[in-house]
């Protein structure tokens, strides 16, 4: 009858809590961000897999919320263009390359580290936490300077997350900013 | 309860709404466009004409030509040119309208790492000195500069190595580096609108530290490392509290 006990109690104390998983994810991910996009990719992908997350299909209003997102990432920028610095070799590549890290960014920071955080603090603090986080995987390709400005866009992207009820919203947002990237730069 | 809730939701997008266009505004956020992901999604490192002490020897950078027929405003075609590094180390931007050349004239752009002519007053070049030159042909076939067409500019971008700090773009102009108004373009980019083609390169303010670049990725490793510790404290707490 004392068997089941022993069995469970290994298992409890091999996997890490979701917490300690996403963190370290993070950390390796800020470490690799300058290094290799592909795997900056797949350690976030794995990360938020490995965490439980699954996408669920999204509420018809994350659609509108993701291209009002989108218009407010993009909407400051608009109205000072000015020279246009170099292009890219090839638009298809590089707009599949960003909507894989796009993918990935979004479904851990908006999807598994999101739904850790609401589930223990709370949305006020799931809001700051996962800005932060965004802030902090780009730190490495942008530098300080720029460490106001995404926070403040992962604040953006994170109050989409929450008025829609859905990672769909922030990501279409933030997949089009990156895409009028490819004119805006 | 509900209203509320969906009052306190709306907030949660139109305060950080407002705080982004009005970062904008103030130019708290700077001038540069928005990039919220990793452009380039690759890069190889940056090449040097003569590498820095200490560091290794790279692969040879590129030059880059282009014969470009010059027209007048009316039918004026952008046209951009790069080295061939990935992402380009040097790049030119302009107009088949804005040199003073006579139109329908074929004139050659042309973009070519060199020696650098001096070293500035202070701090150190970033890289490699890049020269950008155009030439038409001249009397007897005798090539012959071209310059920039008066109120016309062109753009010019250079790529920094990495190294740590916040370079301008600065033309070699009367025997002395002269900094130009400079536009950072995320991640490593830096560029500037010239009314003169000529001797250009990033040069870094005194104190900057490094040489080889890998500045991101320095930083990388250090938060990485300790958002791991991080984890690591979370598993040990966890593990004492069973």
């Amino acid at each position: 009858m004392t068997a089941p006990a022993p069995a469970a109690a290994p298992a409890r104390r091999t996997s890490p809590p979701p917490a300690a998983l996403l963190v370290a994810a993070l950390g390796l991910a800020v470490a690799l961000r300058a290094v290799s996009t592909p795997a900056f990719v797949a350690v976030l992908a794995g990360a938020a897999w490995l965490s439980g997350w699954r996408p669920r299909r999204p509420a018809p209003s994350a659609a509108a919320w993701g291209l009002v997102g989108a218009v407010l990432l993009v909407a400051g920028p608009l109205t000072r263009l000015g020279p246009h610095p170099p292009g890219r070799s090839s638009l298809f590549p590089w707009a599949l390359g960003v909507a894989l890290v796009v993918g990935a960014e979004e479904a851990f920071l908006r999807g598994a580290l999101w739904r850790v955080c609401v589930q223990r603090a709370g949305g006020a603090v799931a809001l700051v936490a996962t800005s932060g986080a965004f802030a902090l995987v780009h730190l490495p390709l942008y530098g300080w300077k720029a460490l106001p400005l995404d926070f403040t866009v992962g604040l953006v992207l994170g109050g989409l997350r929450l008025v829609s009820g859905s990672v769909a919203a922030p990501a279409l947002a933030h997949l089009l900013a990156d895409g009028a990237g490819w004119w805006l730069l | 309860m509900a209203a509320v809730r969906r009052r306190v939701r709306a907030a949660a997008v139109a305060v950080p709404a407002a705080a982004l266009l009005g970062g904008w505004a103030a130019g708290v956020f700077g001038a540069a466009p928005p990039v919220y992901d990793g452009l380039p999604l690759s890069a190889e490192p940056y090449r040097y004409l003569k590498p820095p002490p200490g560091l290794a020897t790279t692969a040879a950078p590129t030059s880059a030509a282009e014969t470009v027929t010059v027209t007048g405003p009316a039918g004026a075609q952008t046209v951009e040119l790069s080295t061939t590094e990935t992402p380009p180390q040097a790049t030119i931007i302009f107009s088949t309208g804005a040199f003073s050349a006579p139109s329908g004239e074929r004139i050659v752009l042309r973009i070519a790492p060199v020696a650098p002519p001096a070293q500035p007053g202070r701090g150190r070049i970033d890289g490699n000195v890049y020269s950008f030159t155009a030439t038409g042909p001249g009397p007897g076939g005798v090539p012959q500069p071209v310059g920039v067409a008066a109120g016309q500019v062109i753009t010019l971008a250079l790529r920094a190595t990495g190294t740590p700090g916040a370079p301008t773009v600065d033309r070699f102009d009367s025997g002395v580096w002269r900094p130009l108004a400079t536009t950072h373009v995320p991640p490593s980019e830096y560029s500037v609108s010239a009314d003169r083609l000529g001797d250009f390169a990033l040069i870094l303010p005194p104190g900057s530290s490094g040489g080889g670049g890998g500045g991101g990725a320095l930083i990388g490793a250090v938060i990485g490392g300790v958002l791991v510790v991080l984890a690591a404290v979370i598993v040990l707490i966890r593990r004492s509290r069973r």
